[in-house]
């Protein structure tokens, strides 16, 4: 189970589309309440009603457990926002601003068994209110900072103290991902009777290929630089790192020392790395180096275990290390394997791989890729077509891909369908479909315009890695239940479309998940994998005899078996860098040794954890529990978050700097789907007229629609400079933001916004140009189509398109001055890892009366960073941007750009300096821009060009807080300005 | 019921130790008798399920447990019939054949049973979960705890929400004629109704809407024109048409087979649509049916005689979507199907027609829409929505569900 950062931009946006475009108010009545005196729980559709006695039961059954073993109250209801967004299942916590859970109802993925296998709103729970006790678990002196901030501070990049707020207030939220995932993991597998990562196969078979293979175990450090950027397993490693540590941390000093560095109670030090030593005795960093050397004695045990018989050795293939992989299937047109794949540096994508000379061809870019599985496929060879499922990660499309065209087509959209397989006999499609918690086996006929339901296994069992036979009469699957048992199954097809839904049980593997077992070609054999023995093996089975054979003892591990001759089978072995498509003979080892698991020796060791499994679930009556339930308001949620003391910096168009200090507000609802910032501030410095010295500026927030006002708008980003923000005068301005389109990383979404201003002094858009006029009404209308992608391991967006309309609007003193502009950026991924070029274009015109008007013209110039930042740092690819010249320095009524950009591939930095603050990549950029103003003028026309250069840094602290160093240098001309080069520094806080 | 030779001879066949000419006699008893049939499947289906049961050795303390558990006092002969419970239907016949082979492995099947049920009593942890072996491979030890079961698990009516995965239903719930039905109360009555609902749920109307000419009559165009006349809404929710449907009268007629005849007839459908009344008279069908008992208490019959008279029901006859209805081979088929006739025999049937609430409903023009929506016929036979249906308080949450689950405008 991977965390996802409770971001509410990301889910909100596919709530909205989900939701429509309604009115706010219906957007609010979609949301179901049940409360308790612990727990308010709010779910995205009636539908989902049916979950919710189980998940208080197993949110109450967990929070009287954790509040047991660390002696937690959380002080209030916790908030529980139940969803079906995703298409695997999922959830995150976080404990500010207020203690939260978020969920995705949807089955879980099986990929090699690398998330729990039962019941999954109780490992869930069990999973998250982990979280929520070490985040939010609070001293006395914590707890007076709560006071006195009104709450848990939310860090804000607009006011950067509010970083050190935040962590005053909950200290243990900035702690590394590998730690929080570490003791959740170990607390999960535990309450689970044992099911979970710290008792996993997958776990042990990582760490046993990095020490088989001689590869470095990241230290402490390491793995936040690098070992979570630019491994093919990413965030993956903070699970597998931390629950290794925490584990052998349990088994070591025992659960009670581990516990007690957790429970932020009274004498524990702050900071988690400080409050090692208080724990342990010891440093961090020095029982971290320990731990690798345990790992590495632990593992050669291991591996001496499987090497006291023959080992199978696999021919690899091809050269490439295919990261991660799907299925394969075999192309016997031209003797290849067809998989798709997905590693750091390129995007995903299909490949075929020729399995004589190993040469990998790139067939197709796959969007939407999932993190171990890549996609779904499935392959019909009579017609040659490729079927796949891309947007993985939400609700998944099914594409048809013509290998011999190399067309696609999309044949069903928000299908929600993956495990794909491909019915040879009638052509028809199988798969296993996600929605509101279940899973449904459907049958989709060719042409394949719909999806049909065959069978919708009972909540708390899974169907999945299907397979149809050559001949089309069976169908065969994996099949988990509640327990966590799973078993190989098989069904009559003809019988199962009757409604017969008893399959025939081939084998039961226990825990051990059957994973992608397939049909040999003539409809034998059955081939798959399992962890029977603890490692990944190839098994064979029988169906005449019923007779399971193994087919390897696999040092690593290996996975998904392509059975391709009476001879060989294909299969992905597991290596440190990603999986490698090899070679293995179809026969039978000698014998097959066990490994043993850490997990075990935990729980003979330190049995204490064998009581940890709270009583079922069943026992809580959530009927009993619960105090009230509804339809969710906002305004019935919303709340004060917390309230803080700022620092803002002004400057009045005489070009005065003052200081001003006062206080910011925070509220929001529980959803985070509505809020308000409110700021006010003093400058008490005389130079200001005193009509300048009160700053105050509010942002209301509410799904779609944002209200914001300003008096004498201050910026605490004005303490530094150069760029701007603050204007005398007042400003009321409403905003309303849309999504015509919304698909993964496809948007064509929209903006409109009026404001009105007074009072004015300098433009509002463009500092240092006075304003000729006082008053002025301003609207704007952007329209913006973005499809922009990474690599895995990117530091940012590497390719894609990005297309802007934009239409302004100042009315003043009754003329209006219109003004149409247009961008188009284009990236394009180098065969260089993560290295882009950039090229963009742009263009506008004013269409009001008056050339001369300030109101009427484009302005350009500068970096436009500040010195200190909170923007992105790549201030230099904005419209208005021309670093080389002074900020606003030409301008004209109409313009053309184009600019040029060559990223580089990030350097990373694996271990460069402490758990507190490290520096992780720096990467440079370089630049080239052309303007041209007044282009429709030849009196006034004016040409300018740029180069440059700028070098970013990026530097962690505090495990939360990504802060960026930026150097740029740009030399600039043009018509009436001699050469003239500029430098510039920045800081962006977060 | 069978004699003591007749379940032997059963038992017998199961066990392969039939002569020849005892399974001969086997086959004929099992076609001619229901009862033998039955136990014969019975012991077929058990015989192949133990034939998979694998042996496996217990742990010695839980040998020791079972032994301490068993009551001395218990007769095996009891003991094998509480165990067989689960295999309820065979267990009773079983009873009468205890000294056969079965008998020896109904009793292993039971120390099987004991053995499951004892580690539960005795507490035994388990040592890991239950898995085939595969020779040659050392399966790894794994610590499990208690293993969580369907005592874990506290979801509410998961039945219904199992239905929102079907197309049809999906389908049905999101559109314009379903929408409007949810917010009809008419509708929703009807759907609570006991009579409709017990009509739905019968045999015979499960065969009728699994049949081909229910079929092809719902998707007729002149059935769905008919469904949408004023003139046929205003008949069937006349007062006349409720008590004619309701009489006895009515409901021999229906099942009488003269009339069945004059409905198939050609002179019938000549009568529908023109002046054909004259053949009528010459029709041997027609004055079979003059004749006939109930077609003449029917004629009598004074709710019949009202409707006759009655303005809106002179109005369907004439009405042109009515007609072509009545005339259609679609129609004629229908009325002669056998399902089709078994449903309008029903108790239910009648009682459901008879009702204000249905009158409302059919009165009703969101009703009517979805009764002739596609969707909804699909959604009437599907399995699972009819076993929900079963079930008042089920029906009720699916209905709840539906109309909260249609996302507004």
């Amino acid at each position: 189970m991977y965390y996802r950062p409770v971001t509410p931009s990301r889910s909100l946006r596919a709530l909205v589309l989900c939701l429509g475009l309604a009115a706010p108010g219906v957007l609010d009545a979609q949301f179901q309440t049940l409360e308790t005196l612990t727990m308010r729980l709010m779910y995205t559709s009636p539908l989902q009603s049916y979950l919710v006695p189980q998940v208080v039961a197993s949110f109450e059954n967990a929070l009287r457990f954790h509040r047991r073993i660390f002696d937690y109250d959380p002080g209030g209801p916790i908030n529980v926002l139940m969803h079906d967004l995703w298409h695997y299942g999922n959830a995150g916590a976080r404990p500010v601003p207020e203690n939260h859970v978020t969920i995705g109802i949807a089955p879980y993925g099986h990929e090699y068994e690398s998330a729990p296998a039962p019941e999954r709103m109780a490992s869930s729970m069990n999973h998250e209110l982990a979280h929520i006790v070490t985040s939010d678990k609070a001293t006395a002196a914590d707890r007076r900072w709560r006071a006195l901030f009104f709450g848990k501070v939310t860090p804000s990049a607009e006011v950067p103290l509010s970083m050190l707020y935040s962590y005053l207030t909950t200290p243990r939220w900035y702690t590394p991902r590998w730690y929080l995932e570490g003791i959740a993991t170990y607390m999960e597998t535990w309450m689970n009777g044992g099911l979970g990562r710290a008792l996993g196969p997958y776990d042990e078979m990582v760490f046993r290929t990095l020490v088989r293979d001689s590869l470095e175990i990241y230290d402490v450090v390491g793995l936040e630089s690098e070992g979570t950027s630019i491994d093919f397993q990413t965030g993956a490693n903070s699970y597998l790192y931390g629950t290794r540590f925490v584990s052998y941390l349990a088994l070591t000093f025992g659960n009670d020392s581990l516990l007690s560095w957790f429970n932020r109670t009274e004498g524990s030090r702050r900071y988690f790395a400080t409050d090692f030593e208080r724990a342990f005795g010891r440093s961090l960093e020095e029982e971290w180096a320990r731990w690798i050397a345990w790992e590495r004695e632990w593992q050669h045990d291991n591996l001496a275990a499987i090497r006291r018989h023959p080992t199978t050795v696999a021919r690899p293939l091809t050269s490439r290390i295919l990261g991660s992989a799907s299925r394969a299937f075999h192309d016997s047109t031209n003797h290849s394997v067809l998989v798709a794949v997905r590693y750091p540096g390129q995007e995903a994508h299909i490949a075929s791989i020729d399995i004589a000379t190993g040469r990998f061809t790139r067939v197709r870019d796959l969007v939407g890729a999932s993190g171990l599985s890549v996609t779904s496929l499935a392959f019909d060879p009579a017609s040659r077509t490729l079927f796949y499922t891309t947007n993985n990660n939400e609700w998944p499309h099914i594409v048809a891909l013509d290998l011999a065209s190399g067309r696609t087509r999309t044949l069903l959209q928000e299908a929600r369908v993956a495990d794909l397989a491909f019915n040879a006999a009638d052509r028809s499609l199988w798969g296993v479909r996600h929605d509101n918690g279940f899973s449904t086996l459907v049958r989709i006929e060719h042409p394949y315009t719909e999806w049909k339901q065959v069978y919708t296994v009972p909540y708390g069992h899974d169907l999945f890695d299907l397979d149809l036979s050559p001949d089309g009469r069976f169908l065969i699957g994996s099949f988990s239940e509640i327990s966590g048992n799973q078993k190989l199954v098989r069904y009559e097809v003809a019988s199962l479309l009757r409604g017969n839904t008893t399959p025939e049980v081939l084998y039961e593997f226990g825990d051990w998940s059957p994973s992608t077992f397939v049909h040999s070609r003539d409809g034998r054999f059955l081939f798959g994998s399992s962890y029977f023995s603890g490692v990944s093996n190839v098994f064979r089975y029988d169906i005449a005899t019923k007779a399971m054979d193994a087919l390897s003892n696999a040092e690593t591990g290996f996975f998904k078996p392509l059975p391709i001759s009476a001879d060989s089978v294909v299969v992905l072995e597991y290596s440190g860098t990603g999986f490698v498509p090899s070679m293995i003979p179809n026969a039978v080892p000698d014998s097959v040794s066990a490994i043993n698991f850490l997990g075990n020796v935990i729980a003979e060791e330190r049995p204490d954890v064998q009581d940890w499994m709270p009583p079922p679930a069943s026992e809580v009556n959530p009927d009993s529990l619960t105090t009230a339930t509804g339809i969710y308001r906002a305004r019935d949620n919303f709340k004060l978050d917390n309230a803080y003391p700022v620092i803002e910096g002004y400057q009045d168009a005489a070009g005065v700097d003052a200081i001003a200090v006062g206080m910011r507000l925070n509220f929001s609802d529980r959803v985070g789907a509505t809020g308000l910032e409110f700021t006010t501030s003093y400058s008490p410095d005389e130079r200001l007229d005193s009509y300048e010295r009160l700053h105050a500026r509010a942002v209301f927030r509410h799904w779609n629609w944002k209200l914001s006002a300003a008096f004498n708008r201050a910026d605490f980003y004005d303490l530094f400079g150069p760029t701007k923000m603050s204007r005398r005068g007042y400003a009321l301005a409403l905003q309303y933001t849309g999504n015509l389109y919304l698909d993964g990383p496809t948007s064509l979404g929209y903006t409109l916004q009026a404001a009105n201003y007074g009072d004015l002094a300098i433009l509002p858009e463009f500092q240092d140009v006075a304003a000729s006029f006082d008053k002025l009404s301003a609207f704007g209308a952007d329209l913006k189509y973005e499809s922009v992608r990474s690599s895995l391991g990117a530091v940012g967006a590497e390719f894609g398109t990005i297309w802007n309309a934009a239409a302004r609007g100042n009315y003043v003193n009754e003329t209006l001055y219109p003004r149409l502009s247009s961008d188009l950026a284009k990236g394009f991924l180098l065969p260089i890892d993560h290295s882009s070029i950039w090229l963009k274009a742009s263009a506008g015109s004013a269409l009001g009366p008056d050339r001369d008007d300030p109101f009427a013209l484009f302005y350009f110039g500068g970096f436009a960073n500040n010195w200190v930042d909170y923007r992105s740092f790549k201030q230099y690819r904005n419209t208005e941007s021309f670093p080389g010249l002074e900020i606003n320095q030409v301008g004209g009524a109409t313009f053309g750009k184009a600019q040029v950009e060559w990223v580089s591939p990030p350097l990373r930095f694996r271990s460069l300096g402490s758990p507190s603050a490290y520096l992780r990549w720096a990467g440079l950029s370089l630049f080239a821009s052309g303007l041209v103003t007044d282009f429709d003028d030849s009196a006034l026309r004016a040409t300018y060009t740029s180069v440059g250069a700028q070098v970013d840094i990026r530097l962690v602290t505090l495990s939360n807080l990504n802060s960026t160093f930026s150097f740029g240098y740009a030399v600039a001309q043009g018509d009436g300005i001699p050469r003239r080069s500029a430098a510039m520094a920045s800081f962006k806080i977060m | 019921m069978l004699t003591p030779e007749q379940v032997a001879l059963i038992h017998a066949e199961v066990d392969g130790a039939n002569s020849p000419e005892a399974s001969a006699a086997l086959r004929a008893l099992v076609e001619r008798d229901g009862d033998a049939r039955a136990l014969f499947e019975d012991l077929q289906t058990l015989s192949a399920l133990i034939g998979r049961v694998h042996e496996r050795a217990p742990p010695p303390q839980l040998k020791q447990a079972i032994l301490e558990a068993q009551s001395p006092q218990s007769p095996p002969q009891s003991l094998v019939r509480w165990l067989v419970s689960p295999f309820h239907a065979a267990a009773r016949r079983m009873e009468e054949a205890l000294m056969s082979k079965k008998a020896i492995i109904i009793g292993t099947t039971a120390v099987a049973i004991i053995a499951v049920v004892g580690g539960i009593v005795v507490g035994y942890p388990p040592s890991g979960s239950e898995s085939g072996t595969i020779g040659g491979v050392q399966q790894a030890a794994r610590y499990r705890g208690r293993a969580m079961t369907e005592r874990d698990v506290t979801v509410g009516n998961p039945q219904i929400a199992e239905l929102f995965q079907n197309q049809d239903v999906l389908t049905l719930v999101k559109s314009e004629v379903f929408r409007e039905a949810m917010q009809n109360e008419a509708f929703r009555s009807l759907q609570s109704n006991e009579a409709f609902r017990e009509l739905m749920n019968s045999e015979a109307y499960r065969q009728l809407v699994s049949s081909e000419a229910y079929r092809e009559l719902m998707s007729s165009e002149a059935y769905r024109e008919l469904m949408a006349s004023e003139a046929y809404r205003e008949m069937v929710a006349s007062e006349a048409y409720r008590e004619m449907v309701a009489s006895d009268a009515y409901r021999a007629i229906q099942n009488n087979e003269a009339y069945r005849e004059l409905m198939n007839s050609e002179a019938s459908r000549a009568l529908m649509v023109s002046e054909a009344y004259r053949e009528l008279a010459n029709n041997e069908a027609y004055r079979a049916l003059a004749s006939n008992e109930a077609f003449r208490a029917l004629q009598n019959n004074e709710a019949y005689r009202a409707l006759q008279s009655n303005d809106a029901y002179r109005a369907a006859m004439a009405n042109d979507a009515y007609r072509a209805a009545m005339s259609s081979d679609v129609y004629r088929e229908a009325m002669a199907n056998e399902a089709f006739r078994a449903v309008m025999g029903t108790e239910a049937y009648r009682a459901a027609m008879a009702s204000d609430v249905f009158r409302a409903a059919m009165a009703n023009e969101a009703f009517r829409s979805v009764m002739a929506n596609d969707a909804y016929r699909q959604l009437q036979a599907n399995e699972a929505f009819r076993s929900l249906s079963r079930s008042p308080q089920l029906a009720e949450a699916f209905l709840r569900e539906a109309s909260r689950a249609v996302v507004p405008e």
